[in-house]
């Protein structure tokens, strides 16, 4: 039933590139070969959404799984994608699983656990969709088991670029997981609350009847049983919110927790939610036992499961994680190059806006830390070990998502065995069930090994990343590709010391909170989560591995497990015996790896960079290529983004960069005078845009806004409309500004005033489409703004120009760095012939001044004019 | 000695166009500006402590202290309730070292000695009679005076050493100190000559000694040229050059009008005039030879030593003239209210020399009654080596009148205004030069980029 016909074709005793090799060379026949990866277009698709979405998905107990929420929530993007269906998919892997060393409660009662979230990678390649699934539970009173499990998802059609990011999804995820969760469970102890206020009221009035039975001496036989059941009843309730309430601080040490107030939240929610009518019957024996759960009564939406403000910012964290990952790999990829190396380049970063000083505050805190640690040469790659085996231990104290009472036992694991045997077939390689009992196998067969052999073995699991394969495709196939918890046997063996100390998981709710606060996955640094990852993927991917379980197919899951812990008893052993002297066998397979790596992981160092940042959080996303397509036309798409979305300022940027970048290449196509302006711009004159349409001018201004150089944190060297009358101090703050023309006497003072600073000004006029401004001769902006250039596109536009500007940056600091200090800079750089014309050189000696302004100046900021003679410029390009 | 020439009327643009350089400026070297905040109220005195710092003061009753290298604000001192009306540096000598402090008057009718350093408030004198409206630093007898409705003399410490009631409506406006331990001080239409007498036991007394009463209408300037001579002028445009020894008038100028349309007596065309059109606003001196002064929106500059006229410009500025320096022997900076700093050559006249231009003015040597003979007005004719004024650059920044100006040489130039400001005036390139060495040196102490 779980059997899994995708591997098949991949599990031969060989390698799966060789193998590729030879269907290559052999070039079998249509129907014996699979289908590899995506055809040689690569943006071609099998995937039938049309962009990577988010989704929220339900395992209802009523109607099964089902889509709940998706961001973003457009038809367009999600296209003729069957939600319902991937749903199942998503919800039927065995993320429920208990571990075998579970306690017993200490304590009668009901009782509830705490989980952490289980994360999976799963992938349908018969759609091109995949996805990276998080599932986590959320309490409801009036569910079964008081458990509602939902899964949050990011649908991807490109496998590479999950994993790829898998880092970022994975803090992306956790943070609305927690925000989710903490909203649940205040909402859960609301319900509570006002749960147990119904049954002492109820208690009371039983206790009022029976005293007037009583003192009727009548014989009420039922009377006494029902408030026996009332009374049991209250207390479980109890116990449940001193559960719920209690479980904050065991998160409180957590820096970006949200604590909430318990006592708030009665009188909050009471007021918010109309109180329902009493549905709980005193009749039911307890309502925590799963026979109080009525299907017939519909279970509350997700909404009203969350306090409405956790639920609002669970959904903005989605958003802004769905937005910070939009664009395929090259774009993504291109941007992590771009910034990691611009936030190395100190002296010029901040020249033209190509990254955010917010990021740098953080990235800053980071490297502290970095440093702190005190990681350096040989040390990190065993440091990292060790973390990364930390990791693997948190994995392990994973806690079931159960409600342990006494008589749910029976109930969940019905209900878990129903997940189970849905319809599809199912490839789960790891659960936490597998690896509780492979751990123990793993310490006992190997006791304890020498260090340097571990570490060996560890590194070799972490090399081989990016040794993954395309997967064949069935047409009814979930594969899970990976989960956190899947865990490669090297590793444990690695880990058998610390792990003594974390043994006893779950000996009682104190313990619980203790190892929870210790070992939290997320807490840890997103690079090494990706290593834990990577390395349990490679279990996978280990022919040996595959060969062996080539055995039996069909296994069933039970019969899996048993089998997979047989393949690591085998794998582990010969891992452990031959390292050093299997040297034949092994070798030629690691350097094939190795040549893999090469190929794939090209350019290395910003790969690692990506793994290193947290949160990472890079502020210029550029946008997929879908996306492009609607701004190669110069109509200018409107935005579809609501008003709500705008404070995601950093996620926004790139969105205004592509759009400042079509309006710049509009500027510079239709405008002959472009190049003096922008030459103000670069020489640091400031400039004025005038215009009778004030949105014209705020465009103009933003269009040309890429242009300005340090043009500060938040764009405040730019000022898009000016209300009030020039002075000179604006002038020294602003370096562009926008002015509407009008018939006020405000806007004729504005004009005035701007005409008493012509001298330090460019004044460029929208409506009579003029330029004063001094004229430009030169070589250095022929490139960056080529009227007749051949770009049509924003985005390519804004790239190149980027890459103009980076130059120009770097030209920049050669400048201050060669020329300065020197009497005669002029001339030394003249000798150079870098720059052909004294504006070049201007541009030069501006940019040069701000880069030395910024590293070693003092006091208030500067202007720097020059007085030479202004013309006015007509544009001699008919429009 | 100075000359005047009465300046145009501003509306007179026909005939005598104002001045305007355009944008290219080959000569001006302050490529570079730095606007200095904190005041809020007009800003009128700038005084320089020493070479890197300079204090301005104004109507909203504050100091600041500036540090013109960065253009950072060092100190703010606060005290005093109502505006500035005079401020002056002393230097505290000791046996080692020289240091200076403020001392400041206030409408407030309080005297404060402050150190710029620490902006302590070190000496505050607050029961005056009136309010000081000069004050004048004797660093010889290591003395001050401050002057107002009365004259008074104070020692180092801030001890009164005697006082002289003066009688008249305005006071004493301005004073300068003499040879002999005189002092002249000009009040309304006269320049009184005081005389301090110290005695063995280091008592101070003053005493009246000469009234000048030459002048016309109220004296507005008054500057002492060099050891032997002092000019005074007035509000009237009339310019005297005293000897500072015999209290003598070694010259006499007064303006007269040009004469445009009909041959009209000069007097009756004076009175037409604006007052401030010919009032002399303000005198300067380079000590040596030459003497600048600001009449109306003219600007004329002096030979002292050959009593002539070496160059004017009558319509230097749109409006009138409040601060002139002489930068060297050749160049010469005003400002104005109309907002402007400009900054003149003193140029040979290309030939044949400006004939025209000698009637814009007169020149009498001794007297008044000289004046009513037109015809001696001629003399300036003879004077061979006339020059032009020739503006090579202006400073536009201020959106009010520009009060003052102090020049640090080749550090800048600060400028204050009634728009609340000052500017700091730099040369670009050279500043360019300081931050590229300042950016070396903080790259080498952090040991790399």
């Amino acid at each position: 039933m779980i059997g899994s016909p995708d591997l098949l074709p991949f599990t031969g005793s060989e390698g799966f590139e060789e193998e590729r090799a030879k269907q290559e060379a052999w070039s079998l026949p249509e129907e014996f070969s699979v289908p590899l990866g995506p055809s040689a277009q690569p943006w071609s698709s099998r995937a039938q959404f049309h962009r990577d979405f988010i989704l929220v998905a339900e395992f209802s107990e009523q109607v099964g799984p089902r889509p709940v929420l998706t961001i973003p929530n457009e038809q367009k993007v999600i296209g003729s994608f069957d939600l319902n269906h991937f749903s199942v998919r998503i919800m039927s892997v065995d993320y429920q699983a208990s571990g075998p060393g579970h306690t017993p409660p200490s304590s009668p009662g009901p009782r509830l656990s705490f989980s952490e979230d289980s994360r999976v990678m799963l992938g349908d390649s018969a759609e091109d969709a995949f996805a990276y699934v998080q599932h986590l539970t959320l309490y409801d009173l009036e569910a079964r088991g008081m458990v509602r499990p939902f899964c949050i998802a990011y649908v991807c059609s490109d496998q590479v670029k999950l994993m790829e990011n898998f880092s970022e999804l994975s803090t992306g995820f956790s943070q609305a997981s927690d925000s989710l969760k903490t909203g649940n469970r205040q909402a859960f102890s609301t319900e509570l609350q006002r749960k147990l206020q119904e049954l002492e009221f109820r208690r009371l009035t039983l206790l009022q009847n029976k005293e007037l039975q009583e003192v009727k001496d009548e014989s009420a036989e039922g009377k006494p049983e029902e408030l026996d059941v009332l009374e049991y009843s209250i207390l479980n309730h109890r116990e449940l919110l001193r559960q719920v309430t209690s479980y904050p601080n065991r998160k409180l040490q957590q820096p970006d927790f949200l604590p909430y107030d318990p006592a708030d939240s009665l009188t909050d929610l009471t007021a918010l939610q109309p109180p329902e009518p009493c549905s709980y019957l005193p009749t039911s024996s307890s309502s925590s036992s799963p026979s109080s759960y009525r299907s017939e009564n519909l279970l509350k939406p997700l909404e009203e499961l969350c306090n409405s403000y956790f639920f609002s910012l669970m959904k903005e964290q989605l958003v802004d994680t769905e937005r910070r990952l939009r664009g395929d790999r090259s774009v993504l990829r291109t941007c992590h190059v771009t910034h990691s190396l611009s936030r190395r380049l100190k002296l010029t970063n901040f020249l033209f806006e190509l990254w955010s000083p917010r990021e740098a505050e953080e990235e800053e805190g980071e490297r502290a830390e970095m440093e702190a640690q005190g990681v350096s040469g040989s040390k990190t790659e065993v440091q990292s070990e060790r973390q990364s085996a930390e990791v693997l231990i948190s994995c392990l104290e994973e806690i079931p998502i159960k409600l342990v009472a006494e008589k749910a036992d029976f109930s969940a694991a019905a209900e878990m065995t129903g997940s189970m045997s849905s319809g599809d077939s199912i490839e789960v390689l790891g659960t936490e069930k597998s690896y509780q009992t492979q751990r123990v196998i793993a310490e006992t067969s190997t006791g304890t090994a020498d260090v340097c052999v571990r570490c060996a073995a560890i590194d070799a699991g972490v090399r081989r990343v990016r040794d993954y394969a395309k997967r064949a495709n069935s047409e009814d196939s979930i594969e899970v590709l990976s989960t956190s918890e899947s865990i490669f046997p090297d590793d444990l063996t690695a880990i058998t010391e610390e792990e003594a100390e974390h043994h006893p998981l779950t000996n009682g709710f104190k313990d619980e909170e203790e190892l929870a606060n210790g070992w939290k996955s997320d807490e840890l640094p997103p690079e090494r989560m990706k290593m834990t990852w990577a390395t349990s993927e490679n279990e996978r991917d280990d022919p040996v591995n595959k060969g062996e379980s080539l055995g039996e197919p069909a296994a069933d899951v039970d019969d899996s497990v048993t089998k997979r812990i047989k393949d690591i008893q085998e794998d582990v052993a010969p891992e452990k015996a031959h390292e050093p002297s299997e040297g034949v066998d092994l070798f030629p397979r690691r350097l094939r790896l190795f040549s893999q790596l090469h190929v794939k992981l090209a350019p290395p160092t910003p790969v690692a960079e990506m793994g290193r940042r947290s949160p990472p959080c890079p502020p210029l996303r550029l946008l997929s290529v879908d996306e492009m397509s609607d701004c190669s036309s110069f109509t200018g798409s409107s935005d579809t983004f609501s008003p709500t979305q705008g404070n995601h300022s950093s996620t926004q940027l790139g969105r205004r960069r592509r759009k400042a970048g079509l309006r710049a290449l509009r500027f510079i196509k239709h405008h002959s005078f472009s190049q003096h302006a922008i030459f103000c711009l670069l020489s640091g004159r400031p400039l004025v845009v005038v215009g009778g349409d004030e949105s014209l001018v705020r465009k103009q201004v933003d269009g040309l806004s890429l242009f300005l150089p340090s043009p500060g944190s938040d764009g405040s060297a730019v000022m898009p409309c000016l209300t009030t009358p020039l002075q000179l101090s604006d002038l020294l703050t602003w370096r562009l500004i926008g002015i509407q023309r009008s018939s006020s006497s405000l806007s004729s003072t504005i004009l005035l005033s701007v005409t008493r600073y012509s001298r330090y000004l460019a004044l460029l006029d929208l409506d009579q489409k003029t330029l004063q401004s001094p004229t430009y001769s030169g070589s250095l902006l022929s490139q960056l703004a080529e009227p007749h250039t051949g770009f049509r596109g924003g985005l390519t536009y804004l790239l190149h120009l980027e890459s103009c500007l980076a130059a120009l940056a770097s030209k920049a600091l050669l400048h201050t760095l060669l020329a300065g200090g020197v009497g005669t800079e002029r001339d030394c750089l003249h000798a150079q012939g870098s720059f052909s014309s004294e504006c070049d050189y201007r541009v030069m000696h501006h940019l040069s001044d701000l880069i030395k302004q910024r590293h070693a100046g003092r006091g208030p900021p500067f202007l720097k004019f020059s007085y030479c003679s202004v013309q006015l410029h007509k544009n001699t390009f008919a429009t | 000695i100075t000359v005047k020439v009465p300046g145009l009327i501003l509306q007179d643009q026909g005939k005598s166009p104002v001045l305007c350089i355009g944008e290219e400026q080959p000569k001006n070297c302050f490529t570079e500006l730095q606007v200095l905040k904190g005041h809020f109220d007009i800003v009128r005195f700038l005084v320089q402590i020493d070479d890197f710092r300079c204090a301005s003061a104004g109507d909203d009753g504050l100091v600041l202290i500036w540090n013109i290298e960065t253009g950072e604000r060092l100190q703010e001192l606060r005290g005093h309730s109502q505006q500035i009306t005079a401020i002056t540096t002393f230097v505290c000598r000791s046996d080692v070292t020289a240091h200076p402090s403020l001392i400041t008057a206030s409408s407030d009718r309080t005297l404060s000695l402050w150190d710029p350093d620490t902006a302590n408030r070190i000496q505050t004198i607050s029961d005056l009679q009136s309010s000081v409206k000069c004050l004048l630093v004797l660093e010889r007898l290591s003395l001050w005076v401050s002057g107002g409705e009365e004259l008074c003399v104070w020692n180092k410490d801030f001890q009164l050493q005697c006082h002289r009631q003066q009688h008249s409506d305005t006071g004493i406006t301005a004073l300068i100190e003499l040879p002999k331990n005189c002092l002249a001080a000009a009040m309304d239409k006269e320049i009184v000559i005081h005389r301090l007498t110290l005695s063995t036991d280091s008592s101070v007394s003053v005493s009246e000694i000469h009234r000048l009463s030459e002048h016309q209408d109220q004296i507005r300037a008054l500057i002492s040229v060099n050891d032997g001579l002092f000019a005074s002028g007035s509000h009237a445009g009339e310019l005297i050059l005293w000897d500072s020894i015999s209290w003598t008038t070694q010259a006499t100028m007064h303006i007269l009008w040009e004469e445009s349309q009909a041959s009209t007596q000069t007097e009756i065309r004076l009175g037409a005039q604006k007052p401030s059109e010919m009032s002399i606003q303000h005198l300067s001196t380079n000590g040596k030879v030459r003497s600048a002064e600001a009449v109306g929106s003219g600007l004329y500059v002096y030979n002292v030593v050959s009593r002539t006229v070496v160059a004017y410009r009558k319509a230097a500025h749109d409006s009138n003239v409040l601060h002139t320096t002489l930068l060297s022997d050749s160049e010469v900076m005003s400002c104005s209210e109309d907002g402007s700093v400009r900054m003149w050559e003193i140029q040979d006249l290309p030939l044949p020399a400006e004939p025209a231009s000698a009637g814009f003015f007169g020149m009498w040597t001794f007297g008044r009654s000289s004046k009513q003979s037109g015809p001696q007005s001629k003399k300036v004719v003879d004077i061979p080596n006339l020059r032009t004024l020739e503006l090579t650059g202006d400073l536009i920044g201020h959106s009010g009148a520009v009060q003052m100006f102090i020049s640090f040489k080749e550090k800048g130039l600060v400028t204050c205004s009634t728009d609340h400001l000052l500017i700091l005036w730099k040369n670009g390139d050279t500043q360019s030069r300081l931050r590229s060495l300042a950016l070396f040196h903080k790259l080498e102490e952090n040991g790399g980029l």
